[in-house]
Formats: structure tokens, sequence, C-alpha cells
């Protein structure tokens, strides 16, 4: 199989899941009434516009005329957005509206420059929110594999079952919990680090500074990621590393007499970093998740804390909008790291 | 040895197992209890009738947070009467009067005192009249409130006063509280206090305590000793009261404290554990089912049925989790009528099965090829009958733990969607309990009760099931023995 055919049978399967989530949500949101509901919404307030630039382009008119054409300007946009039609024949044009994040305005919330529009208010949070997960993921990668390996030369001992049994034990944590209980331990009784949110409220102006506050405010929501992504990424990479140990190539690698270190690196990472990425691969899902919670209690303005909001507020175009948003970005890291599967496995490139 | 008692042994002599085991031994007896005491409308009709609580203290730690503090906490205290004690004549009026007795022995104040009347009988168009008095431990009396109770004009005699709502009188907060012991301390210890620094100091403190005098400064110390409200009535001589209740707010209540409604923690703690743990139950095993149906027929019929599964299975697998479960319930929660709790399952349910699907299918295409199939099927077996009869029981110990592994994650979505808001308004659970928690802002206040147990709770029972599945690890998967 060549690299390109290899891509294309990925990217089709994952464009799949994207249009699978796409047609569940317009379904669901067509089906309970919702998508007329957003519909209306954008028809009223483009009917507000327009009933607004009557009254101050053509001021001899009466209150009645002004009346007739609003309506008449409002039937001609039903027709034109479809209300007219039941739900299931404007699916396409509603997923047209998701894809561009053509879904209106929101009634509560804004961007942070003050607008309103669903597509402001998300894009620019989609950066912090990709930033805290990248990172995460990023630190839990080294750790993994740091005590991984240094694990997979102590199978059995004292170490490995206290490992066992942390990974049991953050497996069973629920990650926001984590989060309220690390802001009580260093926020609230040490007062060491800040509540949350990604900057102090009077911010330093100038660039390093203001990088150092943000820093600052990333390290507990960080740290908790970390801690509750961390022990099942150290007891599974320890787990591969183990059974790629147990290998014959191995065990002939020793007989040569290279060097331990070389047989680590050469001979069981080397092959390990597959399945190890696979893992990585499945884990991406759990980190997002871990994301949505974690910003939420941390106050982080990324999309996760977005959604708390949104659910709040019963905001239904935003919550819509974030679903895509959140499976799109989901759907591309996991291609990204389809890319990194043929960097790290010669075996897709031959053949 | 039979092999079901071989897989017992091998469970048991395992650490995780039986301590798994243990917890959910103990998970299902307090289960039972909390089924066996509470009603099971106990969301509407306990936890969230704010007049369910309305006697208790708002936020408080629990009782045994003495602990940390280093002084004993001021225990929360209700106590009520309904027989007057005797009656005594002042000035041509015959009064009846009812005392209700407190001790402070912890050093520190009773955060409020309230009084509560109900039913009162009342005989005559004049009504009633009463008094209350505080009586300190050095015996002094001080009055403290009085009111008048008439029947309407007009009403049947005898009438009922305050019958379905009590009489409540914040002795705590009442401004002719504040008079009365401006008065007792200027007569008592010479210290003359204007009604602005009375109210500063917190009536409590002036009912409960007494000031230690220096050069500069005034500072008051709690004054132990036993304390009562004493109820004085004038009326007919019929003229009763149905029930006096006087609660002494205690800087402390119950095993778990309280939260910003007053209610008791300890309560929605014990009634999350039969929620948590049908929530985990049913929905493994309902998502299990049909999880391995589906992966049982797609490996064994294969063809155009195989492929559908396939597809579908490997597309709903790759959904990310969390949002499109969000999608899902917030949408069907619009619709007031429907139960959330159902909601939250069945889009569990719904994004749970295709992983087991594909693992099963996987595993039935090398049975399907095994000569015991082959042999059922040269006898003319149904193809129902083949799945049921010889691939099933083959898969079943796998599917049993796979089942069980299913669980913690049931249960910690379940927590996570109520933490996001998404919960049963009408079931309280533990990711509930923290959201209201963390909306009230607990952590800012260093409210540890009201956040802590929860999500150690939900976190012991997802861990009970992580250790059961951990212990059937080596039957399941007897390579694992072998290492």
């Amino acid at each position: 199989m060549g690299v390109a055919r290899y891509f294309t049978v990925k990217a089709i399967n994952l464009s799949l899941v994207l249009v699978a989530v796409l047609l569940l949500t317009a379904i669901l949101f067509g089906a309970t009434g919702l998508s007329d509901k957003i519909l209306k919404a954008i028809i009223n307030e483009e009917v507000r516009a327009y009933r607004a630039q009557l009254a101050s382009q053509h001021t001899g008119l009466s209150e009645e005329e002004i009346n007739k054409m609003v309506s008449n300007f409002r039937k001609s946009l039903e027709v034109q957005y479809g209300l007219d039609k039941p739900w299931y024949v404007r699916l396409p044009e509603m997923i047209r509206r998701i894809v561009t994040l053509d879904l209106g305005t929101s009634k509560h919330m804004t961007s942070f420059s003050g607008s309103n529009r669903i597509k402001d208010i998300i894009v620019e949070r989609i950066p912090y929110t990709v930033m805290l997960v990248t990172t995460a993921v990023v630190i839990v990668f080294i750790i993994g594999l740091g005590f991984g390996t240094w694990l997979s030369t102590k199978v059995g001992s004292i170490w490995d079952r206290g490992v066992s049994l942390f990974s049991a034990i953050s497996y069973a944590t629920p990650t926001w919990w984590l989060a309220l209980l690390l802001i009580l331990i260093f926020s609230y009784y040490l007062r060491v680090l800040p509540y949350g949110g990604l900057l102090s409220p009077n911010p330093p102006k100038e660039f390093f500074p203001r990088l150092m506050d943000m820093l600052y405010h990333t390290i507990l929501p960080v740290a908790t990621l970390v801690l509750a992504l961390s022990g099942s990424a150290i007891y599974i990479y320890r787990s591969i590393l183990v059974s790629t140990a147990n290998e014959d190539f191995v065990t002939v690698a020793r007989a040569k007499g290279l060097p331990e270190n070389l047989v680590l690196r050469r001979y069981i990472i080397r092959p390990s970093l597959h399945p190890i990425l696979t893992n990585l691969v499945l884990g991406l899902a759990g980190s997002l998740t871990g994301a949505i919670l974690t910003e939420t209690v941390f106050n982080w303005p990324g999309m996760g804390r977005l959604y708390y909001e949104a659910i709040l507020n019963i905001d239904e175009p935003l919550i819509l909008a974030l679903t895509y948003v959140f499976t799109l970005i989901y759907v591309v890291a996991r291609f990204i790291l389809e890319v990194l599967y043929v960097v790290v496995d010669p075996r897709v490139t031959v053949e | 040895m039979s092999y079901e008692r071989s897989a017992w042994k091998i469970y048991i002599s395992s650490l995780v197992g039986k301590a798994g085991l243990i917890l959910l031994i103990l998970m299902v007896v307090i289960s039972i209890y909390v089924l066996a005491t509470y009603p099971l409308d106990y969301g509407i009709r306990v936890w969230s009738n704010p007049k369910a609580w309305a006697d208790n203290p708002i936020t408080v730690p629990p009782a045994w947070a003495d602990v940390f503090t280093g002084r004993d906490l001021v225990t929360h205290y209700i106590t009520y009467t309904n027989k007057p004690v005797r009656t005594v004549d002042i000035a041509g009026l015959k009064f009846k009067v009812y005392e209700l007795k407190y001790t402070l022995s912890e050093d520190g104040f009773p955060t409020s005192l309230m009084v509560k009347f109900f039913n009162v009988t009342l005989n005559t168009p004049g009504g009633a009249y009463f008094i209350i008095n505080f009586t300190r431990p050095n015996g002094d009396e001080i009055t403290l409130y009085s009111f008048n109770v008439v029947p309407p004009s007009g009403s049947e005699l005898p009438y009922i006063a305050f019958a379905g709502n009590a009489k409540i009188i914040f002795l705590s907060k009442e401004q002719s509280v504040g008079i009365g012991l401006m008065g007792y301390m200027n007569n008592h210890y010479h210290l003359n206090l204007t009604l602005d620094e009375v109210n500063e100091i917190g009536y409590n403190r002036l009912l409960f305590g007494e000031p230690l005098v220096s050069s500069k400064s005034v500072e008051w110390v709690p004054l132990k000793g036993d304390y009562s409200v004493k109820i004085y009535m004038a009326g007919d001589p019929k003229d009763s009261v149905g029930l006096i209740k006087a609660v002494f707010g205690g800087e402390s209540y119950g095993w778990m404290g309280t939260d910003d409604n007053a209610r008791d923690l300890a309560q929605g703690l014990l009634f999350g554990f039969p929620v948590a743990l049908a929530i985990g139950f049913f929905t493994s095993v309902v998502t299990t089912a049909i999880g391995a149906a589906l992966g049982i027929i797609s490996g064994y019929k294969g063809g155009r049925i195989d492929e559908i599964i396939q597809r579908i299975s490997d597309i709903v697998y790759n959904f990310p989790f969390l949002p499109v479960i969000i999608l899902i319930v917030f949408i069907i929660s619009r619709n007031p009528n429907f139960p959330r709790i159902l909601a939250i399952i069945g889009a569990i349910i719904a994004l749970g099965w295709p992983g087991l699907t594909i693992l099963i299918r996987s595993m039935v295409l090398s049975i399907r090829e095994s000569q015991f199939v082959e042999a059922a099927r040269a006898i003319g077996a149904s193809d129902l009958r083949i799945m049921f009869k010889h691939i099933f029981p083959n898969l079943a110990p796998f599917i049993f733990a796979q089942m069980i592994f299913f669980t913690p994650s049931a249960i910690l979505t379940e927590a996570a969607l109520s933490f996001l808001g998404l919960g049963d308004p009408n079931i309280p659970t533990w990711g509930q309990i923290i959201e209201e928690s963390f909306y009230a802002g607990a952590v800012l206040n260093g409210w540890w009760w009201w956040v802590l147990p929860p999500g150690f709770l939900i976190m012991l029972a997802a861990i009970t099931f992580v250790f059961i599945a951990l212990g059937l690890e080596p039957i399941v998967n007897p390579k694992l023995q072998e290492r």
C-alpha cells in the first residue's frame, strides 16, 4: 500500500466520522424543531435591521405601510431560508450552515472583542483549547515514555505494582474533581497558584511578563490533565515495551553483545513507538474530554468552558457549533497522528 | 475441580479482586439501606424542597471538622416542646410557661437562634399574647420579643393559627432583641453600647457570650453553661400551642455538613449510592448486550450484514465521546417531560457499544472456523442456535469482564454530565452535588466538605469496578497467568 493510498483511506474514514456527526446533529436539531428556532432567530435579526433601515430612510412612510413592507420582507425571508418546507428537505442547507458556522448570533454570550456572532465567539477560543490539550498530551507522552521505559526494566517489582495501582486510581478519578481538589490545595490553602482564568485581573502589558503571567495560569490546568492522563499512559506504554522486550530480535541483539543502551533505544523503543502512537490516537478523545471539563473548572477561555456556559444559558446554536468544531479538531488531530504513524513505521511506505 | 470453582479461586486469590468485591458488597448494602428508608421520589419531595431543610445551618462543615480547626465547633441543636412547665401570675394575668433548654459546652458561639410556633389554638376573639424570654447561665432573664395572635374577625372558634406555615422568629436578627440586649449589657456589665455597635457585634455573641473589657477594647468570649428560652403565653385557659421549636444554629452539622441550601449532605451522598449503582449497572448491561450481540452477528453472518455493522461501529467508535454525548443529552433535555436520566443512560449506550462489537467480531471470526461450530452446522442447527448455544458460551466470561470494565466509564460519564449541568434535576447524584458546590463558589470559599466527599465517592464507585475487572483478568485472559 502506497503512502498516498494509505492517507486517502484514512482521510476518507475520518471524513465519514465528521459527516456522520454532522448528519446526526442536523437530524437531531431538525426533528426536535430546534433548527426552526435558530432560523427564526436569524430572520428576526434581519427583519429588525430592515425595519430600522426603513424608518430612517423613508421618513414619509406611515406606520401601516412600514408594517406591510416588513411583513412582506419577512415572508420572502422565510421562503428564502426554507422555513416553509419541512426540516428534512432543509438538511443539506442546515449542514452547510453548521460547516460554515453560519448559525446566527448568541443571546447571552459575546466574543472577547464584543461580537455576538457564533462564529466569532468560537473561532477565537479554538487556539486556547488546542494549546491546553497539545501541551498536556506532549507532556503525558514524555512522562509515559520515560517512566514506562524505566518501569519495563522492573517488571513485577514493588514500583511496578505501585504504578499499576496508581493507573487504576487515576482512571477512576474524575478529571474535573481532581481539578477542584488541586485548586483547593494550591489556590485556597497554599495560595501559590491562581484559581483560574488565562491572565491576572490587571495583566502586564509587555510581551514577556504577559507570557509569564499566562504560563503561571497554565500550571494547574495542565498539571490536572497530566495527572489524570499519565497514570494509564505509563502503564500502557510499559506493557507495550515489555512485550517488545520479549521479542526474539531483542534477545538476538543482546546476544550479539550490543550495549544495553543501544538495545533499549533501537531494538525496544523504536519498534514500540508504533503501538504507542496507536494508543496516543485512541487517547486523544480522552484528552479532549478531559480538557472540556478542566477548562470549565479553571475558567480557561477555551471551547470547553464555552460548553459549560452555553449549557447554563441554554444556547442551542452555540452547542451545535461547539460539537461540530470539537469533532473537526478531533478529526484533524487524528489525521496528524496518522501522518506521524508513517514517519515512525517504515512498513507502511514499503510494499 | 469444576471451571467455576477454579475461576473463583483464581479471582479471590488476587488482592485487587478481593478489595473490589468487598467494596461492591459495601455499596450494595448501603444502597439497600437507602432504598428501604428513603422515599423513591426523595429528590423532588425532600432534596429539592427548601421546607425540608429550614431548620438546618447553611454551609457548615461536618461535626468531626474540629479535628482541623483545633477547637470544638458548636453543634447544631434543635429542641421542641408542647407542654407548659407551669403557670404563673403576672399583673393579674395567668401565663402558661413553656421552656426550651440548651447547654453550651463548646468554646464558640451558636451562630443563630430561631423560635418557631406551630398550630396555636385560640378560643376567644381576643386571642393570645406571647412573651419570649431568654435565661443565661447566671440565672438572668432577658425579655427578647413579644407578640399578639388574634383570630381574623368572623372566623370560627376555636381558631388554629400558624397551621400551614409556622410563625418563625429569628431572635438573632430581630431588632427588639438587640434593644433588649443593649439594656441588659448596660445593667449587668455596665457596658454602654449603641444599637449600631450591637448590630455589628452580632446578637448571637451577646446572647451566648460575655464581654472581656480591657483598657482599650471589648472582646467577646463564649459563656458556657445552661441557657433556656422561656415562652410565656396569656389568653384563654384552654388556648394551647401545638409545638414550639427552638433552633440553636451550630458551626457544624451531622456527618457531612450542609450546603448553601442548608441540606444535610450526608443524606444526598447516601442517596447517590443506589443511583450510581443503578446507572452503572443498567448502562453497562444494555451496552454490553447490544455490543456483544452485534459483534456475534457481524462475525458469524459475514457478508453484507457484517459490512454494515462494521462501518457503523467504526464510525461511532471514532466519535469524540463527550462533545457528542453533551449534544444529545442537551437536545433531548429541551423537552422537560422526558426523564433526563433516561436521556443520559440512552446517550451513553448509543455511543458505548461499538468498542465491544469490534472486539467480539474479531474473536467470533476465529471461533466460526472451529470444529464444534462446523459440527453443529453439519447436523442442521439454525444460525440463531449456533450463535446462542455454541459461540456465546465461549465468549461469555470475556463479555462479562467487559461489562464490569464498562461500568466505571458509565458512572464517570454520568458524573461528568451532571457536573456540566446536564444532570437529572429530580434525582440527586454525586456529580450534581459537586456541580452545585462549584456553581456556589465552594472552592473559592474553602467549603471542602461540599466538594471533596462526593468526588471521593465517585472515585470509590468507579474503582470498585476497576478492581473487580482487574481481578477477573487472569480468568478471562489465561495468558496473563503464565507471566
